[in-house]
């Protein structure tokens, strides 16, 4: 499909509405509720130990491109990581492989430094491209890890085989890691090799949980709406597909191809 | 007790010299096993032996060596099944990786030399080379495959009617049967972009890493089959030499280091949790 | 705030064409002719629109469209038409046109980002030298090894030559070979990562290890052996085919509608810069 059809183009203008429309209005009422999510309620934790440690954190925001939806993401948790590292004077490295990365994970860095009042603590070699690709990306990166003595692993984004190569290693480091990825065959990965994973959809909204930003948060809310309105379909498509047959009105309203 | 909650701390260095010996042995000694042939793959075979006479059959082979160890044999046993019974078929290689037509030709020349001397290159199969471009490739196929394509990969202009027969009767979609795309992970856009679209039945090859997302699209009739990881390859030998003593492709030679490592790191989970139980008891 | 402002609205106008581009339709509707075709001339195309002939001049700006036997529209050249086929034709709303020249703008403005990385890998080991930190010897090589690579690099493509040997030693010979190494180390990864965090501590641990234990067996023929004499739905591959296509299936599944909802969201976040707490909310 090269261009929207006449449903597609319906369920992104109501789906885009729904969105936005609870994004205005939490940021009105400025509240929200969001479930626990324990994977990014240890981050702080971790944070915390690391500086205890007196060691630096790696940040490895996936190998995905910067505008894949799970790097943004990431990066929206880097911007988190950063802020409070900088709050308790602590070291964060960000290592990557796609280079566009580089410029704004050292923005976010900076800013999170110099906010804090710390700006003589941000680095710009903290931000490091080692590699142009994910496997090498991952060697260079235990080899930080070896190198670094870093107490604590954030490993959030898109990610792919190389998962595993990076998180084995640093479990052996002895340091806590938390994983995130969007990337449903890598989680089964991440699950055996760090003490936390977030997983799918939850690495989406990390950002609002981490924040608790009104914005955020009416997002997550009308996201809810939108998957409500799929559930809805799925339901009346199988109960009117077995009921009626495949050719029922309904399968024809939606406008299934074959 | 003492001894088996140790179990649940065993150096890893013993579990990786386990993996390399079970990875290994195979390969020092000569075991064939037999398998069971799962719904995915026993699609695919039927569905190939269906193929009707006049139509060829669309090879996406982008793979190279990273991912040679499980693509290898999910190849060789299709190209084997398609020369036994002189279905010709065309390779291309889409996005993926340039080196793709390279490690396909590899396979062809090998299953040629020995089983299929008296098939030929332009007649039984062609060879179209690296394409780059993903849907849009894809779409350019299938509207004008020569639009996509002026040459193939050893420079015969596809209009060549002396060195190429087979082309000059395939122009487009409509005389392509079967689209089997073989790679780690295959592009997903050949479903909305050619089946959605010309309703062309496509099929998959891929890693078993990346299987469990493409179950989906078997139920859901939009993958007519599937070869997964070294294991479709071993199934679909079976399927085509009933006797296991004919069976040599790569699929059914690698099913058996990967049995044993399998079995292996099953019995290091099972030694670990016997150490952890030991363990708790101990404690109280 | 300018810079702030200013990122926005780049950010807000190559979104909006993205959008547009997606959701608008490629021909201006109320100027768009639906029909079958009666003949094709390269002047132009003759339409039966509702029992009645109609001409449609072939100018740069027209658009045609073929409806597929799924219902799915092609766009094709009106050369490619051929009479009987069922087609929409209009001219052209532009933004489809712009498509690759716009692709290409983010294409290159991304390959700049190269330089960036390079910049940022030399400054480091630069440090590491001036510096004398441990193993700054191994900096050294990095110099060594781009500038050797960068020569090497000239190489590809070439028909013969030194260079071609240099690409081919530093390419095939040398980078292929450890990426498959690499690759193997998944294996001994993943035994030692399954040893370690398979334990059965709850009941969903046991409902785990058991799913992951019969996918595992029911993989390998070992799985057939054990359990080959029992009724069918209790043989090992059976029940690995079971979690394979309906209860992966179905998580794959509900996982990917969340994340794409996801996805619309994160990307209108950007799009109209309401992310908050990440990027745009305060000055850069």
């Amino acid at each position: 499909m090269e261009h929207a059809n006449l449903q597609i183009f319906i369920a992104i203008v109501l789906f885009s509405f729904l969105i936005l429309w609870k994004i205005f209005t939490a940021r009105r009422s400025k509240g929200g509720f969001i479930r626990r999510i324990p994977g990014l309620n240890e981050i702080d934790e971790a944070i915390g130990r690391a500086t205890e440690m007196g060691r630096p954190m790696i940040f490895h925001p996936g190998v995905g491109e910067v505008q894949n939806v799970g790097t943004l993401a990431a990066l929206g948790v880097l911007g988190h990581v950063a802020r409070k590292a900088a709050q308790m004077g602590s070291r964060v490295i960000v290592t990557t492989a796609i280079p566009v990365v580089v410029p704004v994970a050292e923005d976010i860095v900076k800013q999170a430094y110099t906010q804090a009042g710390r700006p003589e603590l941000f680095n710009s070699e903290d931000i490091r491209f080692l590699a142009a690709s994910g496997d090498q990306l991952a060697l260079a990166t235990a080899n930080v890890m070896e190198q670094e003595k870093t107490a604590a692993h954030f490993f959030f984004g898109m990610y792919d085989y190389t998962s595993l190569l990076l998180t084995e290693p640093g479990q052996r480091t002895g340091a806590i890691q938390i994983a995130g990825t969007d990337q449903y065959f890598q989680v089964p990965f991440f699950i055996a090799s760090c003490d936390y994973t977030v997983i799918g959809e939850e690495l989406y909204a990390a950002s609002a949980y981490l924040t608790r930003e009104p914005t955020m948060l009416g997002s997550l809310i009308g996201q809810d709406y939108a998957k409500i309105i799929v559930l809805a379909v799925i339901v009346l498509g199988a109960l009117s597909t077995t009921l009626l047959g495949s050719q029922n009105f309904f399968v024809q309203l939606i406008g299934v191809y074959r | 007790m003492e001894w088996l909650a140790r179990l649940q701390s065993i150096d890893r260095r013993w579990i990786y010299a386990a993996i390399w010996v079970a990875c290994a042995l195979p390969f020092v000694v000569n075991i064939k096993l037999p398998v069971y042939v799962s719904p995915e793959t026993r699609r695919l075979y039927e569905f190939i032996e269906k193929c009707p006479p006049g139509k060829v059959i669309l090879v996406d082979s982008a793979w190279d060596a990273g991912s040679q160890g499980e693509n290898w044999g999910q190849v060789e046993v299709v190209f084997e099944h398609l020369l036994r019974k002189r279905i010709p078929f065309i390779i291309t290689s889409v996005e993926i990786t340039p080196l793709g037509p390279q490690f396909a030709d590899q396979v062809i020349e090998r299953l040629v030399r020995e089983k299929f001397p008296d098939r030929k290159y332009g007649v039984d199969w062609v060879n179209l080379g690296y394409t780059k471009g993903s849907w849009q490739a894809m779409q350019q196929i299938a509207k004008d495959i020569r639009q996509q394509y002026k040459k193939d990969s050893r420079g015969y202009s596809l209009d060549d009617a002396e060195h190429l027969p087979l082309m000059q009767r395939v122009r487009n979609i409509e005389d392509i049967y079967l689209i089997y795309s073989v790679t780690y992970s295959p592009l997903e856009d050949w479903i909305p972009f050619i089946h959605g679209v010309y309703g062309t039945p496509i099929a998959f090859g891929c890693a078993g890493i990346q299987s469990t997302t493409y179950y989906r699209y078997l139920l859901s009739g939009q993958l007519v089959g599937m070869l997964v990881g070294v294991r479709g390859a071993a199934e679909y030998d079976a399927l085509l030499h009933p006797n296991l003593r004919d069976r040599n492709s790569m699929g059914t030679k690698l099913i058996v280091p990967q049995a044993f490592g399998h079995l292996v790191i099953i019995v290091a989970v099972i030694l670990g949790n016997i150490g952890y139980f030991a363990a708790r008891r101990r404690k109280g | 705030m300018t810079k702030r402002r200013f990122i926005a609205l780049v950010t807000f106008l190559a979104g909006l064409y993205y959008f547009l581009e997606f959701v608008v339709p490629p021909t201006i509707p109320w100027r768009t002719v639906r029909g079958e075709v009666v003949s094709v001339s390269p002047q132009s195309i003759t339409l039966l629109v509702n029992g009645q002939q109609q001409q449609i001049p072939v100018e740069p700006t027209l658009k045609v469209y073929r409806e597929r036997p799924t219902g799915a529209p092609e766009s094709v050249e009106p050369a490619q038409l051929r009479p009987g086929d069922r087609v929409s034709a209009g001219p052209t709303t532009y933004l489809s046109d712009w498509l690759t020249p716009v692709n290409n703008f983010f294409i290159v403005l991304g390959s700049m980002a190269w330089g960036m990385g390079l910049i940022s890998l030399a400054m480091v080991h630069s440090g590491n030298i001036r510096r004398r930190r441990p193993e700054w010897y191994g900096s050294v090589v990095f110099f060594l090894a781009v500038g050797g690579g960068i020569v090497a690099g000239l190489g590809y493509g070439a028909e013969g030559g030194w260079l071609k040997e240099a690409n081919d030693v530093v390419f095939n010979y040398l980078l292929r070979p450890m990426s498959s190494t690499v690759f193997s180390l998944l294996a001994f990864h993943m035994a030692t990562a399954s040893y370690r965090a398979f334990r059965v501590k709850s009941g969903e641990a046991a409902l785990m290890m058991t799913s992951a234990f019969v996918v595992m067996l029911g993989q390998i023929p070992i799985g057939l052996w054990l359990t080959h004499g029992l009724p069918s739905f209790l043989q090992l591959p059976v029940m690995a085919q079971w979690v394979l296509y309906i209860a992966n299936s179905a998580a794959v599944r509900g996982m990917w509608f969340g994340m794409m909802v996801g996805a619309i969201a994160v990307g209108l976040r950007f799009w109209l810069s309401l992310e908050r707490g990440a990027f745009f909310d305060r000055e850069l």
